[in-house]
């Protein structure tokens, strides 16, 4: 399962001025668990307020089939992995700590 | 044979924050499921807490509601006794009035009759013819009797000495009565003068003394029996004491064998006036029974 998000807009140029060029990401969910539903939401909407188009995300529910979260040795869900280039990041929890995320991105803090 | 690849600072450093990541996602409760290697394990600590808090509350709320209820219960039953209390009050002070009102009528009646019918058959005797005579001396001594005895039951219904002289010639009259009738000394101590004393209380201490001598006079072989009166400010202390046998106090909480109904009904009252009952006792050195009331200072 795999989606894309966002359409390009202009209201994150301060941001976007960071951005590398492509995030793959894949978010290990099961089913519609609280905090799986969370982090859906959550990751759905960080991506349309700063990656815009600049993202691929893959929405895996181990709860249908778990032998890729074990292929990416995922303990626990909901985990994000975050390939950027060479680099892998993994972001355990429902996602709602939004300036974790951001730093996991390698972007600033919506606070900043 | 495979060999594990050594990892680089960055890429340590990037393993370091995921599992701080990792733990403090645990730790938040932000865990759903942990991946197994053959099975998935549902983790919902979350609601598992919320619920658990969810049944604190309504146990609390129901200890609230509780309580609520246990002191509207006791407010209830602290309204049910204070009225008790005072029925039992108005109760007291209705008997007293009957029993004034029965020794009137009986003094009144029966009593005048009694005595117009002696002094009249006291006359007829003196005219009688002799062998009459013996017979009605007879009659007369019955209409005696009769007529003391009818003194003795207005006295003991209501003693007009307590009303009309007050609580130690009262006293005084009642102990010459016991020592009469029950072979033991008696005397009355004390001021003549107890204090402003309402009729009611007066009739109630009264009674709670004849109570004692009855006591005295049925389980205490004395010889010799004081009555004190001792007003100390606001009090007005009243002790009995004999040099009887003496018993063991506790038989008064009811742990003992025959508690005297009597004692602990006179206790009763004199609490619910406020006032307060002592006894002290021991075997073959006497009793002493202290009665305190407040006295009426208005």
């Amino acid at each position: 399962m795999s989606a894309r998000t966002g359409k390009g807009q202009n209201r994150n140029a301060k941001r976007t001025a960071e951005k590398p060029a492509f995030y793959d990401m894949r978010l290990f969910v099961a089913g519609d668990e609280p905090n799986s539903a969370l982090a859906k939401t959550s990751l759905q909407r960080i991506c349309a307020a700063h990656l815009e188009d600049h993202c691929r995300v893959e929405i895996v529910d181990v709860l249908k089939d778990f032998r890729l979260a074990l292929q990416e040795n995922i303990l626990v869900t909901p985990a994000l992995i975050i390939r950027r280039g060479q680099t892998r990041t993994v972001v355990f929890g429902n996602l709602t700590n939004v300036d974790r995320v951001l730093a996991a991105l390698n972007i600033g803090s919506e606070s900043t | 044979m495979m060999t594990a690849r050594k990892l680089s600072y960055e890429e340590l450093e990037a393993r370091l924050l995921e599992t701080e990541n990792l733990i403090g996602a645990l730790r938040n409760h932000e865990v759903d499921v942990i991946v197994g290697d053959e099975q998935i394990a549902v983790v919902r600590l979350r609601q598992a807490q919320e619920a658990l808090e969810r049944a604190r509350d309504e146990l609390e709320q129901r200890v609230v509601e509780r309580t609520t209820e246990l002191t509207e219960a006791r407010r209830f039953a602290e309204s049910i006794k204070e009225q008790l209390d005072s029925l039992t009050e108005e109760l007291m002070m209705v008997e007293e009035r009957q029993r004034r009102q029965i020794a009137q009528a009986l003094h009144d009646t029966v009593g005048q009759s009694l005595a117009f019918s002696k002094r009249e058959l006291a006359q007829l005797r003196q005219r009688s013819p002799d062998d009459m005579r013996e017979r009605l001396q007879e009659v007369c001594q019955q209409l005696d009797e009769a007529i003391k005895q009818t003194r003795d039951l207005t006295f003991e219904l209501s003693p007009s000495t307590l009303y009309s002289l007050g609580l130690q010639p009262a006293l005084e009259e009642l102990a010459e009565q016991f020592a009469e009738s029950e072979g033991f000394r008696c005397r009355v101590l004390g001021p003549r003068e107890c204090g402003p004393l309402s009729e009611q209380m007066q009739s109630l201490l009264y009674r709670s003394v004849r109570e004692m001598l009855v006591n005295v006079a049925k389980h205490a072989e004395a010889r010799n029996v004081e009555i004190t009166l001792d007003r100390r400010e606001r009090d007005l202390h009243i002790a009995v004491q004999d040099d009887g046998k003496g018993f063991d106090p506790a038989v008064l909480d009811g742990r003992g064998k025959g508690g005297g109904f009597g004692i602990l009904s006179v206790r009763e009252r004199l609490v619910r006036v406020g006032g307060a009952f002592t006894v002290e006792s021991q075997a073959g050195k006497g009793t002493r029974v202290t009665m305190v009331v407040p006295v009426n200072l208005g």
